[in-house]
């Protein structure tokens, strides 16, 4: 288990190189200015536009809600599709640069090797996302009115355990895909999957690990965190199974040339 | 003593059978070279031994312990360096082999002193803080070797170490190579037959996945040796080649200029001198006639032939 510090490091380090570390604070940053000044300017934007003579746009004065609709929306779809671009190649391109040879020759065990992508992505991802979630909310109250810090810290938690699940399936698509581009369709298409599964089923929908993504309001506005228990719950579970089936797959698998 | 042993060794590919029941052994602190032609099954060999593919039946032992594959616990014991081997481009010289030597859990002080000095036998000091994705092919491959040697192995196993370089690349590496010898047992793979020459030991020659031989290579030569005659003739004895196939002592002629190399049969014919009774009588001058040590292709090539 010593050589878990060295490979995490190893990997902050690419990421960092790599510029994806620039690319998610850019993204995370964009999106916690944007969310809100948009929900604020979306009335003006709207009245400048001019559908037909006569018919004029009446809306509400906009709030913290909007904003957080904003948020919701932005991280569902740009903020999912850059994490799991930017991570999809984790292992899928160091088996395609061929750059596992001379790791997996020495005394790394492929558990680590595997965790330590993991654990990497995680890190980075969550420093990213609290920071920005931190200056989503002072932003937001400075020009939208207050609301409820400790219902904004559980949508963030519940946030925080979604994008932990993308990661987790990014993860296990990018140990069992040869490419990086292998690895982004499957995500994608495994993401449709679940989705599907979630949604048509009721019984199943408490239990869905996008469950946030529909229901935010419930949290924000009620502090309902009971009600995202289930599917908190299931999403850990989800991520330790897929974490499993990485490292399963990955041992099974035999480094080609 | 043996650094590693293979027992019956086999590795399908669905049909195609890459490596079966192949056994030999390397001796400690001895230079072996692993040859075969291409797609003799040699990289598949080392891929097995250093645990990055899993074989199909067999036993492989390296230092004393079994290798399982998809476990790194003997992979402490060896240094290895694959084929053109693919680094993080993004590091430099120095931060790779600090990463490497972090895995091997040596303390930073250490880490230090046998990065300096890696760096040094292999002539990399100056390139050391620039980005590996920058180096030329023969530093890749030097770089290669110091990450091979960081731990200090006692076994350092080589797939084709110089085969991507240039003449020059080739002798640096040789020579680092020359270096390590008697400290301990290095394993490589090659289809540069002089190197081999140059460099080993011992040889183990595979085809089509089997073993052709295991033996040193001085015993080899010794064995082949009295059987190969070389000729140089006055003039191009092209037109006495043709009577010379038709006797019956000589097995194989090769021809080159002015002149001629023929395997003898037996070292009978040789102590008769049934062959220079056959060129007195010839009208071509002969300027020299002898017996030549084969070098390592001759022997190759005899080998697979026979087998």
């Amino acid at each position: 288990m010593n050589t878990m510090i060295p490979m995490i490091r190893k990997e902050i380090v690419e990421i960092y190189r790599s510029k994806k570390l620039l690319i998610l604070i850019v993204l995370f940053g964009f999106i916690a200015i944007t969310s809100p000044v948009i929900a604020r300017l979306m009335p003006e934007i709207l009245k400048s536009v001019t559908i037909a003579p006569g018919i004029t746009i009446s809306l509400p004065e906009p709030t913290w809600v909007d904003a957080i609709d904003q948020l919701i929306k932005n991280i569902a779809q740009i903020g999912m599709i850059v994490i799991i671009i930017i991570f999809a190649g984790s292992v899928a391109e160091e088996k395609n640069k061929k750059t596992l040879e001379l790791v997996l020759s020495k005394p790394i065990s492929r558990s680590v090797f595997v965790l330590s992508k993991f654990i990497a992505s995680f890190v980075v991802t969550k420093t990213i996302f609290i920071l920005s979630m931190i200056v989503f909310f002072l932003y937001t109250i400075t020009i939208l009115g207050s609301f409820s810090l400790l219902n904004f810290a559980l949508l963030s938690l519940s946030l925080l355990i979604y994008i932990l699940f993308i990661l987790a399936i990014t993860l296990f698509f990018s140990v069992i895909s040869k490419t990086q581009v292998m690895a982004i369709g499957l995500t994608f298409f495994s993401e449709i999957i679940f989705v599907t599964i979630f949604g048509y089923i009721a019984k199943l929908r408490n239990y869905s690990p996008g469950f946030v993504l529909n229901n935010y309001k419930q949290l924000i506005s009620e502090g309902s965190f009971l009600d995202f228990l289930p599917s908190a719950i299931s999403s850990l579970l989800l991520i330790a199974v897929l974490l499993l089936l990485s490292l399963y797959f990955f041992k099974k698998q035999e480094i080609e040339r | 003593m043996s650094s590693i042993q293979i027992f019956n060794l086999t590795k399908k590919y669905g049909e195609f059978q890459a490596i079966s029941e192949l056994s030999f052994d390397v001796q400690k602190n001895r230079v072996v070279g692993f040859l075969g032609p291409n797609g003799a099954g040699k990289t598949t060999a080392i891929r097995l031994i250093v645990g990055l593919a899993k074989p199909t039946s067999g036993k492989i032992m390296i230092g004393g312990k079994e290798v399982r594959f998809g476990d790194a616990s003997t992979n402490h014991l060896f240094g290895y360096l694959p084929e053109q081997p693919s680094f993080y481009n993004w590091m430099t010289g120095n931060e790779f082999l600090n990463f490497i030597g972090e895995v091997f859990a040596l303390e930073k002080r250490e880490r230090t002193a046998r990065i300096d000095h890696l760096l040094g036998v292999v002539n990399l000091k100056e390139a050391r803080n620039k980005k590996i994705g920058t180096y030329s092919n023969g530093m890749k491959q030097r770089l290669g070797i110091a990450q091979a040697l960081i731990n200090n192995p006692k076994i350092l196993i080589m797939d084709e170490p110089v085969s991507a370089l240039d003449p020059i690349g080739r002798r640096e590496v040789l020579s680092v190579i020359e270096n390590l010898k008697k400290e301990m047992t290095i394993f490589l793979s090659t289809h540069v037959l002089s190197d081999v020459d140059r460099i080993c030991d011992d040889v183990i020659i595979i085809n089509k996945g089997k073993l052709v031989v295991n033996s040193s290579l001085s015993e080899l030569k010794a064995k082949y040796a009295t059987q190969i005659l070389e000729i140089e003739f006055a003039e191009d004895p092209d037109k006495i080649i043709g009577m010379i196939q038709s006797e019956n002592w000589a097995k194989k002629i090769e021809k080159n200029g002015n002149h001629l190399k023929i395997w003898i049969s037996s070292e009978e014919i040789l102590s008769q001198n049934i062959p220079l009774k056959f060129f007195a009588k010839q009208s071509l001058g002969v300027l020299s006639y002898g017996l030549v040590l084969p070098e390592v292709e001759d022997l190759f090539i005899a080998l697979l032939e026979e087998k």
